[in-house]
This record gives structure tokens, C-alpha cells and sequence, in this order.
């Protein structure tokens, strides 16, 4: 049977890839991105679901699901014509994902179906760092976390449940890592610009370090989430994880910080070990 | 008119190498093919960002001018611009606006 081995909670910074390129594997970004990818290759998954927030690359405000699932063998990206980083392809495993939208959609998830991809840099950046050769097939499954409105806590959080339901079901051999990728507090392009919203930022970690996905569901409304940013919403994907990691409290999570304390960019980076 | 074909705009620009090219050569052209009312036309074409904020804007998108230096906007003016906006600790008006045309 598969088995989940691994959670992993990251953000997917666009500029990073770049940055890191700069300033070396050593640098602070490098660094916390080794400490999840060291737990990675230990892990050895052979298979990883992507819980992401589409950044407007591959749905617009022309058809946008609040889930969906991607049903491609292989997909390209970054698909943004103001990209910073490599031009990745990567493989999919297209029957998992098959028989996740099936399995979704019988236990009362109305899943949409994506057979053709354009990967955004939400998905690439963690990749360029996780697994930078692509050798992992990945299975992605959207959370619409940024085009408003979006979908309830509650409800991303018991998909996270049931996608373990099925991992723990299907039938091949596969050893799973589950990837929630986003920000909790950070603003792109908008006013609050450059401001972190400080207090949901502690407060999230906290309650992510306790495993206590019951009052983070309660606190992560779609006002509150907006209020931290405009990619507040991104926390649904770390939210689902909660969930499929069946509420339990990660071997680390570090919220990045400066010298002094202060949280830079909202951002945290955190690895459930699964036994 | 909606605020839809002007984040189309956006998103095409974002999304597509040759519109891009299109659109930095002949925006006039370039546009054509959007349902846009005047004013956003003009707004666009203006790289009026206070306007086109204020008419409902995904900010991801409108963003887009300023990193491919489209309409005179810029990184540094952008900023400048969109921080009037700026409320510190509570939704900013262009949220609020954004939302209750979602029902968010």
C-alpha cells in the first residue's frame, strides 16, 4: 500500500531561485530551504502532491475552481513572461490523480479536472529547491487561495483528511510526500506592500507547532487571511496539510527571521516526519 | 463593464510572449480585441494604477506594468502609487471593493 512520508510546508518566493543563485546554498534562504530538502531526500518519496494557490497563470476569472486536480503526464513552467528562474519540465503521475479526482468526487469533493497545465513559480520554486533534478513525479492539487472568493477553511482542511484517506488506500507502493506551498502574511502589488501582519503571523505558526488545526480553521476566515495580505490566502494549502498530516505537530517549523526577530516575509518553512 | 477584461488584459501580458510584444509595440492594436469601456482603455494605456486600482484590480495583475516597465509605471513609481492606498492593520479600500464584488 502507499504510505504519506513525509509533509512539507514552504514558500515560493519568485526571486529566490535567483537570490540563492547569488548569494550560495549557505546564505539564509538556502539554508532553510536545505533543512526541508535534507528531510526530503531522506524521506525518498517517490511521489509528491502538490497542494497549491494558482497565481492567475493556469486558471483566470474565466473558469476558476476552488479545487482542482491535475490530470497531465507532464507539465512546463514557469508559465510568467516576467519569470526569474529556470524553465523546468516536470513529470506527473497521471493515474494517482486519476483516482484522487474519482475518489474525491464519490466522498462528496466537487473536484475539477485539469488535463493540460501551465505550472506557475508557486509550484516551481519549491521544486527548484526540493527535488532540483524533477526526478519526482508530482500530482497537483489547486486550492484557490488568491482570487476571491475562495473557498472555506473548514472545507480545505477535511480535503487535506480525505486526500491522506486515499493515499492510504491506493494500492501501489508509492512512498508520499505532501508539499503545501504559500505565504501567510505578505502583500504582491498591492498596498500594503512591504508589511507583515506580525501578530496573525505568530500566532499561525503557534498554532501550527501545536497541531491545532481546530483554531486555526476557526481564525483563517477569508477577511482575516486578506487581512495579512493579499496571498494571505495560501495558508488553505498549509491548512489541507494540517489535515492530511491528521493534525500533527511538525518536526520543525521556522518562520524566516532578521536578526532582531522581526518576521521578513511572512514566510515559514516546516517538515512533518510521518511514522 | 466589469473589471474582467481588464484583468485579461493583465493576465494575457503575464501569461503570453508574443501579446507582450504586441502590446509594448502597439498597445492601441494590442487591446483591440478586449471588451474595455473608454475609461479603461485610457486607464491602461495611462498606466493610470490609482485609477485602475481603484476600479478592482487584482493587484497580482496589475502589477504586471510595473515589472515589464509597461505604460510608464515602473517598480519604484508603482510602489509610490499603490501605498496611497496603504491602511495600515485593517483592509485596505481596494480590498474591501475587490471582496464585496466577489462576495468574498
Amino acid at each position: 500500500m502507499a504510505e504519506l512520508v513525509l509533509g512539507i510546508g514552504v514558500p515560493h518566493t519568485p526571486y529566490f531561485p535567483q537570490m540563492v543563485e547569488e548569494e550560495g546554498k549557505l546564505s539564509r534562504i538556502g539554508s532553510l530551504f536545505r533543512q526541508v530538502s535534507e528531510r526530503l531526500e531522506a524521506a525518498a518519496p517517490d511521489l509528491i502532491v502538490f497542494l497549491d494557490s494558482d497565481h492567475l497563470v493556469n486558471f483566470f476569472y474565466n473558469n476558476m475552481p476552488a479545487f482542482c486536480v491535475g490530470l497531465a503526464d507532464e507539465a512546463e513552467g514557469p508559465h510568467e513572461t516576467s519569470r526569474q528562474m529556470p524553465w523546468y519540465k516536470v513529470k506527473m503521475n497521471q493515474q494517482f490523480a486519476r483516482k484522487l479526482l474519482r475518489y474525491g468526487l464519490e466522498s462528496g469533493y466537487d473536484l475539477a479536472a485539469a488535463e493540460e497545465l501551465r505550472l506557475d513559480h508557486s509550484i516551481l520554486v519549491p521544486l527548484h529547491f526540493l527535488t532540483p533534478r524533477m526526478d519526482i513525479p508530482i500530482v497537483p492539487l489547486f486550492i484557490n487561495g488568491l482570487a476571491h472568493p475562495l473557498p472555506r477553511a473548514r472545507r480545505c482542511h477535511a480535503l487535506g483528511r480525505s486526500l491522506r484517506r486515499f493515499i492510504d488506500r491506493w494500492p501501489g507502493k508509492e512512498r508520499v510526500a505532501v508539499v503545501a506551498s504559500g505565504s501567510f502574511s505578505l502583500e504582491v502589488g498591492g498596498p500594503q506592500m512591504g508589511w507583515i501582519d506580525q501578530e496573525w503571523m505568530t500566532m499561525v505558526v503557534e498554532l501550527i507547532r501545536q497541531g491545532n488545526a481546530a483554531e486555526l480553521v476557526r481564525r483563517a476566515t477569508a477577511r482575516r487571511m486578506l487581512k495579512a495580505g493579499n496571498t494571505g490566502g495560501e495558508l488553505l494549502n498549509w491548512i489541507a496539510l494540517l489535515g492530511a498530516v491528521e493534525n500533527s505537530s511538525p518536526s520543525f517549523i521556522e518562520p524566516d527571521l532578521q536578526p532582531l526577530n522581526q518576521p521578513r516575509d511572512g514566510h515559514a518553512y516546516a517538515v512533518w516526519e510521518v511514522k | 463593464m466589469s473589471v474582467y477584461f481588464v484583468n485579461k488584459v493583465f493576465y494575457t501580458i503575464e501569461t503570453d510572449d508574443d501579446f507582450l510584444l504586441k502590446f509594448r509595440d502597439n498597445a492601441d492594436e494590442a487591446l483591440a480585441g478586449f471588451r474595455l469601456s473608454p475609461e479603461e482603455a485610457a486607464a491602461i494605456k495611462a498606466g493610470d494604477v490609482e485609477t485602475l486600482y481603484r476600479m478592482g484590480a487584482h493587484p497580482f495583475l496589475l502589477n504586471v506594468l510595473a515589472r515589464h516597465n509597461l505604460c510608464g509605471v515602473n517598480r519604484d513609481n508603482y510602489l509610490a502609487r499603490i501605498k496611497k492606498f496603504a491602511k495600515k492593520g485593517s483592509m485596505s479600500a481596494g480590498s474591501r471593493r475587490r471582496e464585496e464584488q466577489t462576495g468574498g
